[in-house]
């Protein structure tokens, strides 16, 4: 069974993450960015105080020390208890060095200068890491002077015990919990408003998915859309008003060209018709009969292309047929052919039109007339769901030319001297095709050919 | 008989008109459908031809304005038109039948004469087919010119099919012909009615021949059925 499907069209191109989804994105990524920003550019401000803070508070110790330097005099020095206690709580050491390295005095437990000692400068910061375990020690190194000499006073400080590192990580922590949420609720609030600002694109959306070939009339509206949205559904309600008036003017040239070309065949027809019977008369009748058929099915193929199916179309396939069966069996009987109809006692009804099915189905059946010997009878068969079967019992339709037989002005071995421009099969297969169906092709079962057109049910479509 | 033919390309128009004088008919053609109220005006005719494309005024229109001023004559519309909205619009304002063009010069007079025949019509009491004929007003058949006896379902079917003679005849349509509203023939009745005037017809030496269609109808033929 060979068969002439409906072609999947806009597969390949899906269209690319909606505006919707684009804007999640966005907004996510604006917001994880504030906060990153926001909270390095806190960091950076905070770091920097800190440090100031705790060069601060190491210049004042320092200071302690050189002030008690400037006033004690005396071989050996010997810090006043009080001095050292404060160190003592404040978790601090020092170390009081010559210039050779050598300790003149330490706070308990410090043996050696903290770093090396640096004779040019009156003073410099730096850091120690004793072991890894504990945290880093910061430290000043300021050069005074005791009785003359130079001597170096090294004052350092374990971090976290300056108090401002604890203010700094509370600072953050309740900064944090107003800041989290306050950006994940401004989020929201932003996705909601894109998400109303994009409701009337999403109405126009569906307007639009709803017209069809069948509703060109029909605009998207253009009430109350934002100006943008607005400038949008304007531009495509234009685009359907030049559409309209291309598919207005196909169908008057249509219906003008079937007035203009049958109107030349009747005037040759009827004067065939009045003249005395003379040699070649027959042939004669026969090849105006050839013209009006191909002027017919000419006219058949531009209708397709203006064929609009609207919801309300229904066609009864029983009714087709019998009005089709009606329409040649007179024409049959003269030339010693009959036609019937089988059809189920329930209508077959697919969404279609009727006028259109009609001559898809009248080609085939003459097709079949043509093909059928003399005495024999063409069966239309209506079935449920729904298809017409049309058969005839003439020699079949080879394999080989079963796909060719629906290729428009194809003639093939049956076509032959039978008047046929080859348009018939074509007509009727791109009419199944426009009504959702397809169209096969296969052997009789006595015989002959079985030509079928397979359509969706009503309530499938 | 006189007929109007109301037609406006001339060529066509003078082949009819022959056609239909050689068939018996007494034809006037006129051109426009302002000449045809004229001609309607002064004299009497048995049936209108009307061409829908005429060039004063849509022939439709035209149509449905005669049929409001009372004119009842019988009109077979002559169309180069196919869509199926304008035929069913032929049909609402008054057109008793349409012939799409091209067609053929026998069918026309066909039709011609079957409007004809229509009860009240000027061929209103005989029909013919072959060498058969129906008295529609004394329910009499003759075939050959000899009376043959027919029963009064038989006649009435038999009329149908003479009255539409070379068409299709629907089978619901002669069920409805035949069987009044609430009788409910057998499934077969229909079949066995046509047996039975086949049989007449052929032992009375018709040469008309009653075609069926299966799941359509019948055809009343002057070609010989294989049946």
């Amino acid at each position: 069974m060979s068969s002439l499907t409906k072609q999947q069209t806009s597969d390949a191109q899906r269209p690319s993450a909606s505006l919707w989804i684009r804007l999640i994105v966005g907004l996510v990524s604006v917001s994880l960015l504030a906060v990153a920003a926001a909270s390095g550019a806190l960091y950076y401000r905070f770091k920097s105080k800190n440090t100031e803070f705790h060069e601060q508070t190491l210049r004042n110790q320092a200071s302690l020390i050189t002030d008690y330097l400037k006033s004690a005099r005396g071989g050996t020095i010997q810090l006043p208890g009080e001095l050292n206690e404060r160190f003592k709580e404040n978790n601090g050491r020092y170390v009081i060095v010559d210039k050779s390295g050598a300790v003149l005095t330490a706070s308990p437990g410090v043996t050696s200068e903290f770093t090396a000692i640096n004779a040019t400068a009156i003073r410099n910061f730096f850091e120690l890491q004793p072991n890894d375990d504990e945290p880093p020690y910061y430290g000043l190194s300021v050069k005074t002077f005791y009785e003359g000499r130079p001597v170096w006073v090294q004052v350092a400080f374990q971090a976290g015990d300056i108090v401002f590192d604890s203010i700094l990580e509370e600072f953050i922590q309740d900064i944090a919990w107003i800041w989290i949420p306050f950006v994940v609720i401004l989020l929201l609030v932003n996705l909601l408003v894109a998400r109303i600002g994009l409701k009337p694109l999403r109405v126009a959306a569906n307007q639009a998915a709803a017209i069809g070939p069948g509703s060109v009339s029909m605009r998207l509206s253009e009430s109350g859309l934002p100006a943008d949205v607005h400038a949008l559904v304007t531009a495509v309600n234009h685009g359907l008003d030049r559409l309209e008036t291309a598919f207005d003017a196909q169908r008057r040239f249509i219906a003008d060209a079937a007035h203009e070309l049958r109107t030349p065949v009747a005037v040759l027809k009827a004067h065939v018709g009045i003249l005395p019977e003379f040699e070649g008369h027959a042939e004669l009748v026969g090849e105006i009969s050839s013209l009006e058929r191909l002027v017919n099915q000419l006219l058949d193929v531009a209708r397709l292309d203006v064929l609009q199916l609207g919801a309300d179309n229904v066609a009864d396939l029983t009714s087709v047929a019998t009005e089709v069966a009606s329409h040649l069996a007179p024409a049959a009987i003269d030339k010693g052919r009959s036609i019937e109809v089988v059809a189920p006692p329930e209508p077959v009804r697919i969404r279609g039109a009727s006028d259109y099915l009609f001559r898809a189905l009248r080609n085939i059946v003459e097709n079949a007339l043509r093909h059928t010997p003399e005495g024999t009878t063409v069966s239309i068969v209506v079935a449920n769901p729904p298809a017409i079967s049309v058969i005839d019992r003439g020699p079949g339709v080879p394999q080989d030319q079963r796909h060719d037989i629906f290729r428009r002005f194809w003639q093939g071995d049956r076509g032959s001297s039978s008047g046929s421009a080859g348009l018939g099969m074509d007509i009727a297969a791109r009419t199944v095709v426009a009504h959702g169906g397809m169209m096969s092709v296969e052997d009789a079962p006595n015989g002959g050919a079985k030509f079928t057109m397979h359509f969706e049910s009503l309530s499938a479509s | 008989m006189r007929l109007l033919l109301i037609e406006d390309n001339l060529r066509l128009a003078d082949y009819l008109s022959r056609a239909l004088r050689n068939g018996g008919f007494a034809v006037d053609h006129v051109s426009t459908t302002a000449d045809a109220d004229g001609a309607l005006a002064t004299t009497h005719y048995d049936t209108l031809l009307l061409d829908l494309g005429l060039p004063d005024k849509d022939g439709l229109i035209w149509l449905g304005d005669q049929r409001r001023s009372q004119m009842t004559r019988p009109v077979l519309v002559l169309t180069a038109r196919d869509s199926l909205e304008d035929l069913v619009a032929g049909l609402n304002q008054g057109a008793d039948d349409y012939l799409r063009k091209p067609f053929e010069i026998d069918e026309l007079i066909a039709r011609v004469r079957a409007l004809l025949r229509r009860p009240g019509e000027a061929l209103g009491v005989k029909l013919t087919a072959g060498n058969m004929t129906l008295d529609t007003s004394c329910r009499q058949v003759s075939i050959v010119g000899v009376p043959v006896e027919f029963g009064r379902r038989e006649i009435d079917g038999l009329e149908l099919l003479m009255r539409r003679a070379g068409r299709v005849v629907p089978k619901s349509a002669i069920e409805d012909a035949i069987y009044s509203f609430g009788e409910d023939p057998s499934s077969n009745a229909i079949e066995v009615l046509v047996h039975r005037i086949r049989k007449r017809m052929q032992d009375a030496g018709a040469d008309m021949y009653i075609h069926t269609l299966r799941g359509v109808g019948y055809v009343l033929s002057d070609k010989a059925a294989d049946e």
